[in-house]
């Protein structure tokens, strides 16, 4: 089946044919899903090759798990990113050899602030400061408005409760608009 | 969001600059996702073909042209009340619950009318060894 005739199939219905033996079933959905993998590994390892590895990676364990798909167990994308942020925080791990709860902030990125004086937006600003969150924060923060996902799937990403969830993006969202406004001046951020 | 967490500053605003398109897949990534997609599927099939078959154990097999367990069941209790009725005679079915009730209803001795060659009854062959 072409991957044009596959665009209106069910991610189950995907997997299903891919157990199958259906190549063109795997095809449609790298196409739908590993771009979303790509992104958040991106944003959170700042690194492209290590990005595209975490994505394969991904692929390669929805692949195995395909013949014991459940359906209706799970979203295959809230899958995807449970897997994607799980592969992530292991090799932040492994570049700190340091527990998350125990990590400090991200290499502040803003030292040179000259550089960011000049050329500051809105948009390197928050980067920069959601760099200094800690993962957990930066994760949920990053599935909810750049993901665009529900706290439901975000717990279910980060494998924990919504209330979990809610508290984890409050604090976030408390820490990140202090970041931004104790930096304004130094910014020059057009703040409202 | 709430007024409280806006901390001042207008967040959404900030997330909504910070927002990129979708990334697109290199033809690297993507040939490598595919292939691993065939690799998978490769090693799925190989484990399918190796899935040993369950084969019967002997005595299932030399049963099997019997009927098996069922046959071999049935045939060894007729030998057993052909041969207990062969040695101890039909007087004995008549102490068995149910059967003596049936065998009593049969007028005389119905082996009697079983002649063995046209000379003998089956009682008198018994008898003769």
């Amino acid at each position: 089946m072409a991957f044009d005739a596959m665009s209106d199939t069910s991610d189950e219905e995907l997997l299903s044919l891919y157990a199958n033996g259906d190549q063109a079933a795997a095809r449609a959905l790298m196409l739908r899903h590993a771009p979303r993998v790509l992104s958040l590994a991106r944003r959170m390892l700042k690194d492209q090759a290590e990005a595209e590895d975490v994505t394969q990676e991904a692929m390669l364990r929805l692949w195995k798990i395909a013949p014991d798909w459940r359906t209706g167990e799970a979203k295959v994308s809230t899958w995807l990113y449970r897997v994607g942020s799980n592969l992530c925080t292991d090799r932040l791990r492994k570049k700190r050899g340091i527990s998350l709860d125990e990590a400090p902030e991200m290499e502040d990125e803003t030292l040179n602030v000259e550089d960011q004086l000049i050329s500051a937006d809105r948009a390197r600003a928050l980067r920069l400061a959601m760099n200094r969150l800690p993962e957990r924060q930066k994760l949920a923060l990053t599935l909810r408005h750049f993901e665009e996902q529900s706290n439901p799937e975000i717990a279910s990403a980060l494998e924990t409760s919504v209330e979990a969830v809610e508290s984890l993006l409050s604090r976030a969202r408390r820490a990140l608009a202090a970041d931004l406004s104790s930096n304004r001046s130094t910014l020059g951020l057009a703040i409202d | 969001m709430t007024d409280t967490e806006k901390h001042e500053i207008d967040l959404d605003a900030f997330f909504k600059d910070a927002a990129e398109p979708l990334p697109e897949l290199r033809n690297t990534l993507m040939a490598n996702i595919l292939a691993d997609a065939g690799e998978v599927t490769e090693a799925q099939q190989v484990l399918t073909e190796r899935q040993p078959v369950k084969r019967k154990g002997m005595l299932a097999r030399l049963m099997e042209p019997l009927g098996g367990i069922k046959g071999i069941a049935a045939v060894c209790a007729c030998t057993v009340m052909g041969v207990t009725v062969g040695y101890a005679g039909t007087d004995t079915l008549q102490s068995i619950p149910g059967v003596g009730d049936i065998v009593a209803s049969i007028s005389g001795d119905p082996l009697d009318d079983f002649t063995y060659g046209n000379t003998a009854n089956f009682s008198d062959f018994l008898a003769e060894g």
